[in-house]
């Protein structure tokens, strides 16, 4: 992995991005590092504390990724953006169509919660 | 290989000769220096063996000429010294001598100093046709580049032209806009046009990306949202025909045939869902926009927008105040079946709504600090005595002031900037 550190974690797979920045050049090569470990039957949190800064095409990049877990009815929770990034996170509605939790724990919490209840989002 | 064999005794040429020709080589003989010059000017001799001593030009001197003609292929040149003549050898070798035999000539020695002088002219040859070739690729290259650029030239007149050309819309409201794109291509598109004797249409929208093909992305949403020609000032959004290829026709985009003919751009939310049902990104499209579409009542000053993942618009209150509108919402494109909110807002005369792309805010200063919401919300109230036109005309000078590195010239744009005014009238019959 070039953009993620994986860190050992009982609760799931725990990815923490190593760059600042994502971008069009730089985002399609970081997701599919995560793509590949996308897997149906154990959750992953992306800690994207280290995240400054991040352009549309990489979000478009994200929403997709998110598209594609939710085909394979696989969990993911990105985890640690900072307030400005939430707040486009927000402006863009993208927490309507992918979790987000402040920490990691949380994170994990989320999709324990989400387990062993109803799916948050209904279809989307 | 054409051998020059250069030495004033005739009993030592020949000698050289017999066995230069025993191997192989065309040999060409001269007495003397200046003899030696004038062949090597006319004939293409690739080596030549060449006596250090002689009348009229030594072989020294003729090393010296030699390197300064600069002929256009190389001489490889081996000179003939005496037996303990060390000093004498660097001078040579710094007069542009390649090699050196000692005399008496022993053959075996000047054999392989030939060959090696073969091989040290052939990669030169070698090279020479290699430079050759990527002449002619720079050429065709530099050609290519023209052509591309000519292309990019023809595109970015286009998108000049879809701009909108005058704020004339004949009803009782003010347009003023600014556009600088981060490329020549732009990937931001804005435009407005009447809908009715009331009603005026507007809108901003970012494509993601940059480059071609969201330049082409924003050429075909402006033709998608542009009235209809044939409808009386009744717009519509434009139905796939045969007249209009571009409608049709599948360009790596999604088609535009989920927009229902009859679909009316009177109403912001059906725009921006019907936007979003016929454009959805996929592995080998990854382009998508956001946008804010509004509709405004010029006469009553009641308006709705539909903001989908894009920068709140902001409504600047003639006694001073900013406030923003609409809450978010989902990019076009990303989400197949995502919802989208009217806003409803009201203007007075002389409050005045500003479109605007995230170029504005995220616009860095040197330190990497963001022009951000609020300092272009107080840019845009400090403008309160200026015109509309003059107000946008601020708000570009404070931001070209905050990229602007104390010292130096303003880096290039990271992003397109784009901006949208309007400001309502005060009603005829109240002045």
């Amino acid at each position: 992995m070039r953009y993620w550190l994986e860190q050992e974690d009982d609760r799931g797979d725990l990815l923490q991005l190593q760059v600042k920045q994502l971008t069009a050049a730089s985002a399609p090569q970081a997701f599919e590092e995560v793509r590949q470990r996308m897997h149906a039957a154990r959750p992953l949190v992306m800690d994207m504390r280290q995240l400054d800064f991040i352009d549309s095409s990489a979000i478009g990049e994200l929403v997709l990724l998110g598209r594609q877990f939710r085909t394979r009815a696989a969990a993911f929770v990105i985890s640690g953006l900072s307030p400005p990034l939430m707040g486009l996170v927000e402006m863009m509605r993208l927490n309507q169509v992918m979790d987000f939790s402040p920490d990691v724990d949380g994170a994990f919490a989320k999709m324990a919660t989400d387990t062993s209840g109803a799916d948050s989002h209904h279809g989307r | 290989m054409k051998i020059l064999v250069v030495d004033d005794e005739a009993w030592m040429r020949r000698t050289l000769s017999v066995m230069l020709q025993k191997w192989g080589h065309e040999v060409l003989e001269a007495a003397d220096g200046e003899e030696a010059w004038t062949r090597l000017q006319h004939e293409p001799i690739g080596m030549a063996i060449c006596d250090w001593v002689m009348p009229r030009l030594s072989g020294l001197e003729l090393c010296h000429r030699l390197r300064a003609a600069g002929f256009s292929h190389y001489v490889y040149l081996i000179l003939l010294t005496g037996k303990d003549q060390t000093e004498d050898i660097y001078t040579a070798f710094d007069a542009g001598a390649d090699d050196f035999i000692n005399k008496p000539v022993n053959a075996k020695e000047l054999q392989v100093r030939i060959k090696a002088g073969e091989r040290v002219l052939q990669l030169e040859q070698a090279l020479k046709t290699k430079n050759a070739e990527l002449s002619r690729v720079n050429e065709a290259l530099q050609a290519s580049q023209a052509h591309v650029q000519r292309d990019l030239d023809a595109a970015a007149a286009v998108q000049r032209s879809l701009l909108p050309a005058s704020s004339e819309t004949g009803l009782p409201l003010r347009l003023a806009w600014a556009m600088a794109p981060a490329e020549q291509l732009a990937g931001d598109i804005f435009n407005f046009f009447r809908l009715d004797e009331h009603h005026l249409a507007l809108y901003l929208i970012d494509v993601s990306g940059h480059g071609v093909p969201a330049a082409m992305f924003s050429v075909h949403l402006t033709q998608l949202l542009s009235p209809h020609p044939g409808t009386s000032g009744k717009a519509q959004l434009q139905p796939p025909t045969d007249s209009h290829p571009a409608m049709t026709v599948s360009s790596g985009f999604a088609t535009a045939k989920a927009i229902a003919p009859q679909e009316t751009l009177t109403d912001p939310v059906a725009v921006v869902t019907r936007l979003n049902q016929g454009f959805q990104v996929h592995d080998r499209n990854m382009i998508y926009c956001t946008m804010v579409y509004a509709v405004i009542d010029t006469h009553t000053g009641k308006g709705s927008l539909c903001q989908a993942g894009h920068p709140y618009p902001l409504l600047y209150r003639r006694e001073g105040r900013v406030e923003t509108l609409g809450g978010g919402g989902l990019p076009v494109g990303l989400i197949p079946d995502a919802d989208y909110e009217a806003v409803d807002f009201q203007l007075q005369p002389g409050d005045r709504l500003l479109l605007y792309s995230d170029g504005v805010t995220e616009c860095f200063a040197p330190d990497r600090s963001p022009f951000g919401l609020e300092r272009l919300a107080e840019t845009l109230r400090l403008a309160r005595g200026a015109s509309l036109d003059e107000a946008i005309d601020q708000i570009q000078e404070a931001l070209e002031r905050w990229r602007r590195p104390a010292n130096g010239e303003s880096p290039t744009l990271a992003d397109d900037i784009s901006m949208l005014a309007a400001e309502l009238d005060a009603p005829q019959s109240s002045r």
